[in-house]
């Protein structure tokens, strides 16, 4: 039982971490370069946000679990797919949003302040980053609810499981904590890029889960397995679990699932690029950061 | 702002713990492959004993095993001997070897084992459930110190962070109470190799400052002196041109505004030096607030006069209001808020001194009906040398060091100085506010250097 908790715990802690770490570390990098600017200090972006959509992930997830028999009845009973996929696609809609609404053009600074459209944008950007991180806690808090729900009552392995998920967060939270300090101890404009990277991919990952759990709910038809890496890269081992948070890595993908995720970072990928890629680096380049 | 410390701390822990858990899962998963074997060997060992057995009607009660074991002796086809928990089939392929089977809604591992000698198979089952409990129970034994560990090291970890940033905790708060008059340089000897750098430099920053601080303060002693004498005889020359020439002519009189002007610029000058708290030497004597106010402005008086200006003193009659302070330093404060409202007060208009006292504080206003301050301003004039845009417009443009020298005093003991909105349509208010209870000259000190 030792082993299982930790898979399963450290698989959804590390989701929920990674994606936590990378928001803080798109914040980080938003605050610290709009203090090297000029935009004053009451725009700046918000830590206590996280300690909100923490909470609230917490009570909706806890919600989820409870009223798990509901949802798996509904839509004949592949509700529960279903409503993981609704959760899926929304955190990647939100990804995407997070990239169109990040950056703050600093050319345009006085216009921009004029206008007074920063405010509602870091508004409209602080409410997509509670919302990505309250999902994901929704969505993995609900599945370590499921799993410590039937645990409960098992006096035999109720130790090994204690154990179990304390070493499965242990190594989900440091890794997560680990790539937070990765991220933003990298010089600024590579940690933007990585961070944008890391986000496109997510989001990719957001978009392949969905189609998986729809594909299981019959809503989508079967397609053929792209490919099977599984030799290469176990899923079930801590790398392949690492790189399955991260990336959103899976070792048999089907092609409808390799589309999504296509779609996923393409979508991420352009809004960023469209919206600051060139005008931040050029920013950074003439103030030399 | 981010912490060190903070940083250091996660960073470790983080590390110690990812390594720590990541070692342990490794460790858990081959501890039970190393159990597997050995429950695998121990079965082996079973298997010889039973082989050698005398198979008799009563073997069943000699050989008495757990519940969690099973066997049978098959020979020629035939069943025996076996366990009373053994089921009456056979429990493995006649292949010798390990293997599972399912029976008595439990999975067994299990083992064959041909004894050429006898001509038997020997087959050995043990519960798989109950093997893995037992082997996990001594395995996650070792798991439990790197569990309990984790806080330990964390807390130990903070300790030992905290203990290598004290000599830096220690500098910034050598640096923070250090009084802004002292250029002494930081000693040395108690500090750190990354440290040596940061002192050596603030201590060469300090001498170099010291030595600035000193050629300002010579500089400005002696240019402030050197200038009076020159005008002390300019004023002689003029007096006594006063009997050649018409003492009101125009030349005569601006000749005249401008000797004075200059003396007032060198007086401030001095004063601006003399209040500049590297400089000021406070001679803290309690004094009476509100007849220190009255001895001013019957002194200003005729400058108000000139300009037909009404001038009033509201309050301070039965308060007590004593505050602890230098007489000179405040009587400039004073003399400088009440010209300035002069300056800028158009003729016939009004200025209100008014003094209260609430329980921690006495709080000194100067009102009045002049133009006024833009608020953006506000911070600006108490630079030295600031001219306001409406500055042209007053009738004798002051030098800009006047609300320096009032900031400069304020400080020195310990006060605040507002400005707002007078009660009139238009005009500037200031307020300068004296805390009571901090009235110690050394807090004073303390004071107008953090500020």
């Amino acid at each position: 039982m030792f082993i299982n908790a930790v898979v399963i715990v450290l698989q959804e802690i590390l989701e929920a971490a990674l994606m936590l770490s990378l928001l803080l570390a798109f914040l980080r990098y938003f605050n610290e370069v709009t203090t090297l600017s000029a935009v004053p200090r009451a725009l700046l972006l918000r830590r206590r946000w996280t300690v909100y959509s923490v909470v609230l992930g917490v009570v909706f997830a806890w919600l989820y679990s409870v009223n798990l028999g509901t949802i798996s009845e509904a839509f004949d009973y592949v509700g529960l797919e279903v409503a993981n996929a609704a959760i899926h696609s929304l955190s990647c809609l939100f990804l995407v949003a997070i990239a169109w609404l990040f950056p703050v053009p600093f050319d345009e600074e006085s216009d921009a302040k004029k206008e007074g459209y920063p405010s509602i944008r870091i508004g409209m950007l602080t409410l997509s980053m509670v919302i990505v991180v309250m999902l994901a806690i929704l969505r993995e808090g609900s599945e370590i609810m499921q799993f410590a729900g039937g645990i409960i009552g098992q006096h035999q392995s109720g130790l090994s499981v204690l154990y179990g998920g304390l070493v499965g967060a242990g190594i989900g939270i440091s890794t997560g904590v680990l790539l937070y300090f990765g991220l933003t101890g990298l010089p600024p404009s590579w940690s933007l890029r990585t961070c944008t990277l890391l986000l496109a991919l997510t989001a990719g990952n957001m978009a392949a889960q969905a189609v998986l759990l729809l594909t299981q709910a019959d809503w989508l038809p079967y397609t053929a397995i792209a490919w099977d890496s599984g030799a290469l890269l176990d899923e079930a081992s801590v790398l392949g679990q690492l790189s399955y948070a991260l990336v959103g890595y899976e070792s048999t993908p089907s092609w409808l699932q390799v589309a999504a995720y296509v779609v996923g970072v393409l979508a991420v990928g352009m809004s960023a690029t469209t919206r600051f890629a060139w005008r931040i680096s050029k920013s950074l380049q003439l103030r030399g950061v | 702002m981010r912490s060190i410390r903070v940083f250091l701390v996660t960073s470790i822990v983080a590390l110690l713990m990812l390594f720590n858990f990541v070692a342990a899962l490794q460790g858990y998963q081959s501890s039970m492959r190393e159990a597997d074997t050995l429950f695998d060997n121990q079965m082996l060992d079973l298997a010889r004993l039973v082989t050698n057995l005398d198979v008799s009607p009563d073997t069943s009660t000699a050989l008495r095993l757990g519940s969690d074991l099973a066997y049978q002796i098959w020979q020629d086809g035939e069943l025996l001997a076996n366990s009373s928990n053994a089921p009456a089939e056979r429990l493995h392929e006649f292949v010798p070897g390990f293997d599972y089977a399912n029976f008595n809604g439990y999975r067994w591992r299990t083992l064959a084992r041909y004894d050429t000698a006898r001509s038997r198979w020997v087959f050995i089952a043990e519960r798989t459930d109950l093997r893995f409990v037992l082997a996990e129970n001594v395995v996650l034994q070792s798991i439990l110190p790197l569990l309990l560990g984790i806080p330990l090291v964390g807390l130990l970890v903070w300790m030992f962070v905290t203990r290598g940033l004290a000599p830096l905790k220690r500098l910034s708060s050598e640096l923070r109470d250090k009084p802004a008059n002292d250029f002494s340089a930081i000693p040395t000897r108690e500090s750190r190799v990354e440290l040596e750098q940061v002192l050596s430099s603030i201590n060469g920053f300090v001498s170099r400052l010291e030595a600035a601080m000193e050629r300002e303060k010579r500089f400005s002693a002696d240019a402030a002196h050197e200038l009076r004498t020159p005008i002390s005889a300019l004023k002689i020359q003029l007096h006594n041109l006063a009997e050649t020439v018409d003492a009101r002519s125009p030349a005569y009189l601006e000749l005249n505004d401008g000797i004075e002007r200059m003396q007032h610029l060198i007086e401030q000058l001095l004063s601006l030096y003399r209040s500049s708290p590297e400089q000021f030497a406070a001679h803290s004597m309690p004094l009476d607030l509100s007849a220190l106010v009255q001895d001013v402005m019957a002194r200003l008086y005729p400058v108000f006069e000139r300009k037909r200006q009404a001038i009033s003193l509201e309050g301070g009659g039965g308060d007590e209001l004593i505050v602890l302070g230098d007489r000179f330093a405040l009587e400039t404060l004073l003399s400088n808020l009440l010209t300035n409202a002069s300056r800028y007060t158009p003729s016939e208009g009004q200025v209100v001194v008014a003094l209260a006292r609430s329980t921690d504080r006495i709080s000194l206003t100067v009102e009045d009906s002049g133009k006024g301050i833009a608020e953006e301003d506000h911070l600006r004039i108490f630079e030295r040398f600031t001219r306001l845009a409406n500055e042209q417009e007053a009738d004798a443009p002051g030098c800009g060091l006047g609300l320096t020298i009032v900031g400069h005093v304020a400080r020195l003991h310990g006060a605040q100085v507002n400005v707002t909105q007078s009660r009139f349509a238009s005009g500037a208010r200031f307020e300068v506010t004296f805390p009571i209870g901090l009235q110690n000259s050394d807090q004073h000190k303390q004071r107008g250097e953090s500020q």
